[in-house]
């Protein structure tokens, strides 16, 4: 950015930014706030945070630890969720299955933000040609099946949960060029877009001063729906084996694990599956509130 | 007062220096491309503002006023180009620039004003901020130094209370307010051509009078020449110097103010200034102009007034008519200009 540049300015800006963003912040935390569902979204992904972050701490015994002796233990004192096919303990291999999870779809939805972003923002301001053919190709990408997307991207890439994570970053990348684009497009309408060009506002400067800002809203509403997209995938695609690879711990490879002993030890396959549902829902709860905070038109009774 | 300071400080700036053409538009003919084929918007526009004065750019909706505007910026929509003629805004061709070299010229050399002043400001930054990025982009000065700036134009453009100002967001002002902030944006670099479009159309009649002097002040003391685009003569008789007269993308007449209101020389004109209400004409029908201006792919080859003319009769209209001089800086486009009487305003 060219207007970091001197650090006398720095207090000043900082003021500024702090000022800007503190008033947008209140009037959305305001309305976030108010919304129950919301809350509880925000609630339980902060404490699913605090699993991922501290699950080495709070894991009672090594996620990997492999005792053949214990193997397929029903829930009880020593293991309260009991062990699995090789006598791992299942709730320390669920919490770092959290940290796992939430870090893999932490890098697809920031590749697919990385990657989407700048390339709707540019064709929806742009537009012309370049527009035209991007849109084409991402239309064609939307058409094709995702399941069998993500495993031509894994069969290119080779197995494992990074590869994985580019293969689902690939499945959302349009999405979110389509909610950058067409928000660029509804903000480049606006009447101040075209007042700064006429003060004579460079292209670069209006993308990022004026636009960025203004298509913030619709992506933050994106990025926690995708979010639980991820997780899904995540899920799928481990359980087909196609993601991430034994040892380690995810929930979409546990399941897959508690598949195989399903007859008599069904208690294996809900620990993930009931991590899974929490996850995806409060990630599209927070996703439905945040639309109803930002929303322009949302009725704020004063 | 802070505004005086830097009035005096700035420098090549006074109403006192000899008077220069700021903008000279020679033939100047924008085409749209659209889905019934290519379209063309206005026609062998031929205007010129110096820096001494206040041009009335005057037409119903649809006559072409705003793209006249927009193509003097270099601000047409994609569709759009400039197919034939020149602008030279300061001494500075326009026509063909490339859109970084625009950038350049737009605030710089020509700054411009919009009808809707509160959906001309992004409502997420201070309008402090939105004026300071003006002069930021262009000067290259620090943000601080941008900011005192900027609490001087507020000054200049009558702002009370500007250091407390700048720092509100556009909500926080009215419609008169926010076209001052407008103007100090569109003054922050010392333009020497500004253009307004209808700029107190949609202000309350009062702000709308406040808004008028303030233009008209700060034309005659910085020495700026404004091309003011309006519909309403009695703005135009209030403030303009010259006026050119447009009506389906062509000029039909161009005059001093004075000549124009009391004896036009084209029939629209004065249907024009028929039309204007007057507190004195109580009690009589309003007068008003038939029909209405046709849309561009309707443009005849003949006379375009033809059809809604009193004054039409069909052998001597039925022609390609000119812009011609009918008198010391004033012409008109009309077939039958030698023979008519028109009626302009009674005093």
């Amino acid at each position: 950015m060219p207007e970091q540049s001197m650090p006398e300015q720095s207090v000043a800006q900082a003021k500024t930014a702090g000022r800007r963003r503190s008033w947008r912040r209140s009037r959305v935390m305001r309305r976030l706030m108010r919304n129950p569902a919301a809350l509880a979204a925000m609630a339980t992904l902060v404490i699913l945070t605090l699993i991922a972050i501290f699950a080495n701490v709070l894991a009672p015994h090594d996620p990997n630890h492999v005792d053949l002796q214990n193997r397929l233990l029903a829930p009880g004192a020593g293991h309260l969720l009991g062990t699995d096919e090789l006598g791992r303990d299942v709730l320390s291999r669920v919490l770092v299955a959290t940290r796992v999870d939430l870090l893999a779809s932490l890098q697809a939805v920031g590749l697919a933000l990385v990657v989407g972003v700048p390339l709707g923002l540019l064709a929806g301001y742009a537009g012309g040609v370049g527009d035209a053919i991007l849109s084409r190709i991402i239309d064609a990408l939307m058409t094709l099946p995702p399941l069998m997307l993500a495993v031509v991207v894994v069969a290119i890439l080779g197995p494992g949960l990074r590869n994985a994570m580019i293969a689902i970053a690939v499945l959302i990348v349009p999405s979110f060029y389509r909610v950058a684009r067409g928000s660029t497009q509804s903000v480049a309408g606006e009447l101040y877009i075209e007042s700064a060009r006429a003060s004579g506002c460079s292209s670069w400067r209006i993308l990022w001063r004026h636009i960025l800002p203004g298509i913030a809203p619709p992506l933050l509403v994106q990025i926690s729906f995708s979010a639980s997209v991820v997780i899904v995938a995540e899920a799928s695609l481990s359980f087909l084996g196609l993601g991430a690879r034994a040892p380690q711990a995810t929930w979409g490879l546990m399941l897959q694990e508690a598949t195989a002993s399903i007859t008599t030890s069904s208690y294996l396959i809900y620990p993930p599956i009931v991590m899974v549902a929490i996850t995806i829902l409060a990630f599209s709860q927070l996703g439905d509130g945040l639309r109803d905070a930002l929303g322009r038109q949302s009725n704020e009774g004063k | 007062m802070t505004a005086m300071t830097t009035m005096t400080e700035r420098p090549q700036r006074d109403g006192s220096r000899a008077p220069s053409v700021v903008l000279r538009v020679e033939d100047l003919t924008v085409e749209v491309r659209t889905e019934q084929g290519t379209l063309t918007l206005i026609e062998g526009v031929d205007l010129t503002v110096r820096s001494d004065e206040i041009v009335g750019l005057v037409g119903e909706s649809g006559s072409g006023k705003t793209v006249t505007s927009l193509a003097t910026m270099g601000l047409l929509p994609r569709n759009a180009r400039v197919s034939r003629g020149r602008i030279e805004v300061a001494g500075q061709e326009i026509t063909g620039l490339p859109e970084r070299r625009l950038a350049d010229v737009r605030g710089v050399r020509a700054a411009m004003i919009f009808q809707e002043p509160r959906r001309c400001l992004n409502p997420a930054f201070t309008v402090g901020d939105q004026v300071a990025e003006a002069i930021r982009r262009h000067r290259g000065w620090s943000r601080k130094r941008a900011m005192a700036h900027t609490v001087d134009l507020f000054g200049l453009v009558e702002i009370p209370d500007p250091e407390r100002r700048v720092r509100q967001y556009p909500h926080e002002f009215s419609g008169g307010m926010c076209q001052r902030v407008m103007l100090a944006m569109a003054l922050a670099c010392d333009p020497q051509l500004l253009i307004a479009d209808e700029p107190t159309t949609a202000l309350d009649v009062t702000v709308q009078r406040q808004v008028l002097e303030l233009i008209r002040r700060l034309q005659a003391e910085l020495g700026i020449g404004v091309l003011l685009i309006t519909h309403d003569l009695g703005v135009v008789a209030e403030m303009c110097d010259r006026v050119s007269v447009m009506y389906a993308g062509q000029v039909v007449e161009e005059a001093d103010a004075d000549s124009l209101f009391h004896s036009p020389k084209n029939p629209y004109t004065s249907a024009l200034l028929q039309s204007i209400l007057e507190p004195t004409r109580h009690g009589e029908a309003l007068t008003y102009i038939p029909g209405r201006v046709p849309p561009p792919h309707l443009f005849p080859a003949t006379c375009r007034f033809q059809e809604r003319c009193g004054f039409a009769v069909d052998e001597v209209c039925g022609q390609v008519v000119d812009l011609q001089p009918v008198a010391a800086g004033h012409s008109s486009r009309c077939a039958r200009v030698h023979d008519l009487e028109l009626a302009g305003v009674s005093e």
